[in-house]
């Protein structure tokens, strides 16, 4: 189990991270938070290319810092600015990554087929990476996360470039990935998580604003989202989350604290909230 | 239940002790342990994967500073011979004849003024590390790597000793190389003091590159040494007339000293980087 505990962290004066206290266990884990609100950080936190000001990351009670080489060989990790060499191919690329992942010799080969096969990319394995699109290189960056078939997986703004078909690609492969993996995303793309996380953490304040199951946060919002056509008038203590389109008009998502009745005639409705709708209410201005 | 419980052995608790320790700190693996697992594992060419065309140009950089010295030197030893030589046979004709004082009198000038080859020696001795390093610098932050190796189960701080150790390693061949050209050229300038001053300025600047790279981040990491090295190479060559003959009279044997001195100190350090755990910030 990887475990943060009272983490806290300042860059460049800034307060970043402040008694941060997170548990990770195997399956998805999804950091949601806008832009600047210490996702990436917490990441690197964890993939030890920073350390905590304060407290402590722990696997199975052990700080990842000391462990050193052990605990790098434990994680993959895709930085949310992935860099390549442009001009070796990606199957050269993974070889290299495997070399430094101290992957043995004679699983290099079959390793990187597997791998290439499951992002699609056994077509494009032997072109240089200057010529495959932005989506093909996040995922070379995915594979190269796997290439050693860490535990825990860190993925920074995976689906960053990626179009429709391939996000969907890339959350049946971490779906795939969760059953025995610590899977951690930071992310500010609620789409990206809400049918694989098991758990999202939400950060804010530099810290932990909401740390639970996509189902549990959005239970809490349950009779406080409501569908309000777009010249409805908000009362005290209404938000407005968003704009949709309803039957080809332009309609409100509003949450309340308080119920309103509901009514055909007036075109209001009560809707199932979503993790986007936390997300904004989460992170309202 | 009366049953006798076996207690380890003094030997086996030590031996459990010793385990537990070992597993519970971090290893610290030095620069030559790391020598011989990067040449079996990694081998030479992922050593600079990436980064061959950074080794090619900063090779050709390197020649095209030493070639000059290079030629100073075969040039004087060839008038030399010359001057010893067919004077009369030139004499035929006036074209070689005019060549062959032209030859004569630059020889000459080398010959007179060997000893600023010396301060020449110093300024060039580093620059293929210099050139190499600083173009390597240069790739993994355009390309973005840097976080990504950090990470890697192979510590970064080992692959980038291995990579100093190999340009120390390559600029100690052009060194040695020139020292015995000049052994050969037969110039009025000690072969020893010119090795001993190419040690001296090429792991000087190494040591220097190396704490930078400790203690300072980007850019300052890569930019400090070789701005100092310019400013320092600028002083030198301006005042060369006064520079020159004192390394000149410096003993060959005090001068290979410290050369080799500094040698040792940069893989000590060298050493000492290698076995501190992952830079982090």
């Amino acid at each position: 189990m990887l475990t943060v505990e009272h983490v806290g962290k300042e860059l460049s004066g800034k307060l970043i991270l402040h008694d941060v206290n997170l548990e990770f266990e195997r399956g998805v884990y999804g950091l949601l938070a806008p832009n600047g609100a210490g996702k990436t950080t917490l990441i690197k936190l964890l993939a030890t290319l920073l350390t905590p000001d304060a407290g402590a990351i722990r696997w199975d009670g052990e700080d990842i810092v000391g462990m050193g080489e052990r605990y790098r060989s434990l994680i993959g990790y895709l930085p949310q600015d992935f860099g390549y060499y442009p001009n070796h191919s990606p199957r050269r690329f993974l070889k290299y990554i495997a070399t430094l992942q101290g992957v043995p010799r004679d699983e290099i080969a079959p390793r990187i087929d597997e791998l290439l096969a499951m992002v699609h990319l056994s077509d494009q394995a032997d072109r240089k990476m200057r010529t495959l699109s932005g989506g093909m290189i996040r995922r070379v960056g995915i594979a190269q996360a796997l290439i050693h078939r860490p535990r825990i997986l860190l993925l920074d703004e995976p689906t960053a470039g990626l179009d429709p078909k391939e996000r969907v690609r890339f959350r049946n492969i971490v779906h795939n990935l969760a059953a025995d993996h610590i899977v951690v995303i930071a992310t500010h793309i609620v789409s990206d998580l809400e049918t694989i996380a098991d758990r999202i953490v939400m950060l804010g304040d530099a810290t932990v604003r909401e740390a639970d199951e996509p189902a549990a946060i959005c239970e809490r919002l349950e009779g406080r989202i409501y569908e309000v056509p777009s010249g409805y008038v908000l009362h005290d203590g209404q938000l407005k989350l968003s704009e949709i389109q309803r039957g080809g008009e332009t309609a409100k998502r509003i949450y309340s604290p308080d119920p309103i009745p509901e009514s055909a005639d007036r075109g209001i409705e009560s809707v199932h909230p979503g993790l986007e709708d936390a997300f904004l209410l989460t992170y309202r201005d | 239940m009366n049953e006798q419980i076996p207690y380890p052995t003094e030997a086996e608790r030590e031996r459990s002790i010793r385990h537990i320790v070992a597993m519970g700190v971090p290893r610290r693996v030095g620069l030559w342990a790391s020598l011989v697992d990067v040449v079996r594992s990694l081998g030479v060419r992922s050593l600079f994967f990436g980064v061959g065309d950074c080794v090619f140009l900063g090779l050709m950089t390197a020649f095209v500073a030493w070639a000059p010295l290079f030629a100073a030197l075969f040039g004087a030893a060839g008038a030399s011979r010359m001057r010893a030589g067919s004077f009369a046979d030139a004499a035929a004709s006036p074209t070689a004849m005019a060549q062959m004082t032209m030859m004569q009198e630059r020889a000459l000038w080398i010959a007179h003024h060997a000893d600023v080859l010396l301060v020449a020696v110093f300024l060039v001795s580093p620059l293929l590390h210099m050139a190499i390093s600083l173009l390597m610098m240069l790739r993994e932050r355009e390309v973005r790597m840097l976080d990504l190796l950090r990470t890697c189960r192979w510590s970064f701080r080992q692959i980038a000793a291995i990579r100093m150790l190999a340009l120390g390693a390559m600029s100690t061949v052009m060194c040695v190389a020139f020292g015995v050209a000049v052994g050969v050229a037969g110039l009025r300038l000690d072969a020893v003091t010119v090795l001993g001053v190419s040690f001296s300025s090429l792991f000087v600047f190494a040591l220097g590159q190396l704490a930078v790279e400790r203690h300072c981040a980007w850019p300052a990491s890569a930019l400090v040494m070789p701005a100092i090295w310019l400013v320092l190479g600028t002083v030198l060559w301006l005042t060369r007339a006064a520079v020159a003959p004192w390394l000149a009279q410096l003993p060959p044997a005090v001068c290979l000293a410290v050369g080799l001195a500094s040698a040792a100190v940069y893989l000590a350090s060298l050493n000492a980087y290698c076995r501190k755990p992952v830079a982090i910030a």
